[in-house]
């Protein structure tokens, strides 16, 4: 018995060993360094065969990131490793979701990479809180030629007259249609002269209970993200100095009418509800939806899915103020303040948003390279023989296309906004009550960042 | 031989620590693992936590002092009451709810009825479910052309927006709390069930109480000590309710229009997605004050209705 006693006590404390030693991977790591440390100083005194010690960056993205096979990115990388052999880049792909909160933990937690792809808000909310550098310095001692990337897109990364990010891809919005539905119906194609009323009639046309059972089956459109409605009017979440909510705007009030109606007055475009049952990715995939907005990213797939109908694109309508607009989206790579490679960094960060990067990537259909060259030669001879035809129409759309508002804290500001706008959109309050409720919870967020 | 040998040393040398700890030695040694991971993974960061209350931080800066700034931002912030209420809701349904239906699921599954072990398994399985996958199957079940909706229809009713309709949205997900956590509190109840002992029922029988009567008057009060326990239980576990909310509610936003948002839930969204970790923190130490008071008013009220406390 006492035996027994015994063994569970040491059993015990073997574990709690193996415990503490899991706790400390500190330790383990430190003992093969000391053991590095005599044959490093065997060798200086041999005639150096190797170049100067390779430095390393860490860097980490979300770029073409899928789950199913390795990415695009990885291949950009090798290109630069097989490039710059002098720089060692321990790179990491990671999906999207979690990402941002994954590198605020690690910067919070002092294990920063060095080089981070990050999109629009993120890259704003980073550069608000110093946590990325602003590239001009290095961008001017390396003579670094920004012409070749289109304007719009550097745009979108420069904040206050720092360039706080390099563009890596980009990609706008523009109107599928399913070419079959409009046959049927016997209406004329849209083109890029559509105004917001034939839009809104031609998607009552197209707007049907194919099978008489009271709910509908077939859509005119589809609603875009909100901040569209808000863009399309050129109206503002903010005024310019992000001191007061602007919402309560008559223009900004009109937008938003606008997409409501869409979906509660003229019943075109599918509920929330209806799109719990099918997104509407899926419903146009179905030939349930006519008129359908999006972005490039949905090429290779409807390419693929698509069998039973005939699909073009042309451009997004003009708004209810005959202000032509599009969404403009973009992913940057941007060096961390925290980065004791900064030079390496840039040199990585020039690679692979230049064009031999932009190049790659292009060639796997990840949306759009910011590279002029790149996206004129290789996207639309890309797009030889797939659909859809007019693949011109993201270029065209780059002239018009604007991006969301940003702010240090939008993510929450949109959740506000966003969450007022579900309830207009179920028709539980009106929408200048909406925008009176978002403004009411956003004044007190402006005014404390200021 | 050599083995023996060795524990005999180790037998010596525990001999001779033995002396001044003696009984506590054994005591001590037991608890010290599971308090080393309670120290490092819950003392730690709460006091860690309870600092970063103070302060302004968005994980990308230095956190900066702010003293009680962000309790008082619970006073002002318009999205704070409605967490708090949504959170409130949650519990008041949830528990009361929970705590019926698996009494009654327990006093059925504690007679001689056939298929017995069927369906006390069939009861926890939901317990044991990731609630990911509770909630992807409850998202379909609820949907517009869900099984529900086509059964409601089916009886010549309306379909209902169970989870976009703001009057239904927080009720829905509560009721999958309902179902996925009953099991839980039927294996309790049930092992206090077969603790009542037999010959006190034989005895109130033979004083002419009726099945009711025994179970009112002998069985309930016998088993009110595990009532108490779910009861403490689930008013704690609801008020951190989060991962249905999330796994749930449209775009995972704690919506419509925050009709969802509980507590648990508006904290995750402040520390991860808002970057407003002193909000978070002090967001997290409300609930834990609020859960400490409930917990003390639970814990003076048993001497009213728990048998053996008064």
């Amino acid at each position: 018995m006492k035996n027994r006693k015994l063994l569970v006590v040491l059993s015990m404390l073997l574990a709690l060993g193996l415990l503490l030693a899991a706790c400390a991977p500190a330790a383990t790591t430190e003992a093969p360094v000391a053991t590095t440390e005599a044959p490093a100083a065997a060798t200086t005194i041999a005639p150096t065969a190797v170049a100067a010690e390779p430095v390393t960056i860490k860097v980490i993205s979300f770029l073409t990131y899928d789950e199913n096979k390795e990415g695009a990115e990885a291949a950009v990388v090798a290109a630069f490793q097989a490039a710059h052999p002098e720089i060692k880049v321990d790179f990491q792909l990671l999906p999207y979701a979690d990402y941002f909160t994954s590198l605020k933990t690690w910067i919070a937690g002092g294990t920063a990479p060095d080089v981070a792809s990050l999109d629009l808000s993120m890259l704003q909310e980073m550069a608000a809180a110093g946590s990325i550098v602003d590239l001009n310095p290095m961008i001017q001692s390396t003579k670094y030629d920004l012409s070749t990337y289109y304007q719009s897109t550097l745009d979108m990364f420069a904040n206050n007259g720092g360039q706080y990010g390099l563009p890596a891809s980009y990609s706008n919005v523009v109107m599928y249609y399913n070419k079959s539905l409009f046959d049927a119906a016997g209406l004329p194609y849209p083109d890029d002269k559509m105004d917001w009323k034939t839009f809104v009639d031609t998607a009552k046309k197209l707007t049907k209970d194919t099978n008489g059972d009271g709910t509908i089956e077939q859509f005119g459109t589809a609603r875009l993200w909100w901040p569209y409605y808000m863009l399309f009017v050129g109206a503002t979440p903010f005024n310019a100095d992000a001191t007061q909510c602007t919402l309560t705007d008559q223009k900004a009030i009109d937008g938003f009418q606008a997409m409501v109606d869409l979906t509660l007055t003229n019943k075109v475009a599918p509920s929330a509800n209806d799109l719990a049952a099918q997104d509407d990715w899926h419903m146009f995939e179905g030939g349930r939806i006519a008129m359908y907005p999006i972005g490039p990213w949905s090429i290779s797939e409807f390419n693929d899915v698509i069998k039973d109908f005939d699909w073009d694109a042309t451009t997004l309508p003009s708004g209810p103020t005959g202000e032509k607009v599009t969404f403009l989206f973009g992913n940057a790579y941007s060096v961390l303040s925290s980065s004791k490679q900064q030079d390496a960094a840039f040199t990585f960060m020039k690679f692979v948003t230049g064009a031999e990067g932009d190049q790659i990537r292009q060639d796997a259909g990840f949306e759009i390279a910011p590279i002029k060259t790149v996206a004129e030669g290789s996207f639309l001879k890309a797009m030889v023989g797939k659909k859809p035809a007019n693949a011109k129409v993201f270029l065209d759309s780059a002239a018009f296309a604007k991006s969301v508002p940003t702010h240090a804290r939008w993510s929450e500001i949109a959740d506000i906004i966003s969450g007022q706008l579900d309830s207009a959109l179920l028709g539980n309050i009106t929408v200048p009550v909406a925008m009176q409720n978002a403004c009411d919870a956003i004044n007190p967020i402006l005014a404390e960042t200021k | 031989m050599a083995q023996s040998q060795s524990i005999q040393q180790l037998k010596i040398f525990f001999a001779k620590v033995k002396k001044p700890v003696d009984k506590y030695f054994w005591a001590y040694a037991f608890i010290f693992p599971s308090m080393l991971i309670i120290i490092a993974f819950k003392l730690i960061p709460l006091i860690v936590g309870l600092g970063i209350s103070f302060t302004d931080w968005n994980l990308l800066s230095s956190p900066e002092f702010i003293g009680l700034q962000n309790y008082a931002r619970l006073f002002i912030d318009p999205t704070a009451p409605i967490v708090f209420k949504n959170t409130f809701y949650y519990s008041l349904l949830s528990v009361p709810l929970n705590l019926v239906i698996s009494l009654l699921l327990a006093v059925a599954l504690n007679q001689k009825i056939k298929g017995l072990s069927f369906f006390r398994t069939a009861y926890y399985i939901p317990v044991v479910t990731a609630s990911v996958a509770v909630s992807a199957i409850w998202v379909w079940l609820l949907s517009d052309f869900g099984m529900i909706n086509q059964f409601l229809n089916a009886i010549g009713l309306n379909s209902v927006n169970f989870l976009q309709d703001t009057r239904y949205a927080l009720t829905s997900i509560t009721l999958v709390d309902v179902w996925k956590n009953l099991g839980f509190n039927v294996v309790i109840f049930l092992a206090a069930l077969q603790d009542v002992p037999e010959d006190l029922r034989d005895a109130a029988n033979v004083d002419g109480a009726n099945a009711r009567g025994v179970f009112r008057h002998v069985t309930l009060p016998l088993i009110s000590p595990s009532i108490f326990f779910t009861a403490v239980m689930g008013v704690i576990g609801s008020l951190q309710a989060f991962d249905l909310v999330f796994n749930m509610s449209m775009k995972h936003e704690g919506g419509p229009a925050r009709a969802t948002s509980t507590i648990g839930f508006y904290i995750w969204q402040n520390a991860f997605k808002y970057s407003r970790m002193g909000y978070a923190a002090a967001l997290s130490f409300a609930l834990m004050g609020l859960l400490l008071v409930l917990t003390i008013i639970q814990w003076r009220m048993r001497r009213k209705w728990v048998y053996g406390e008064e």
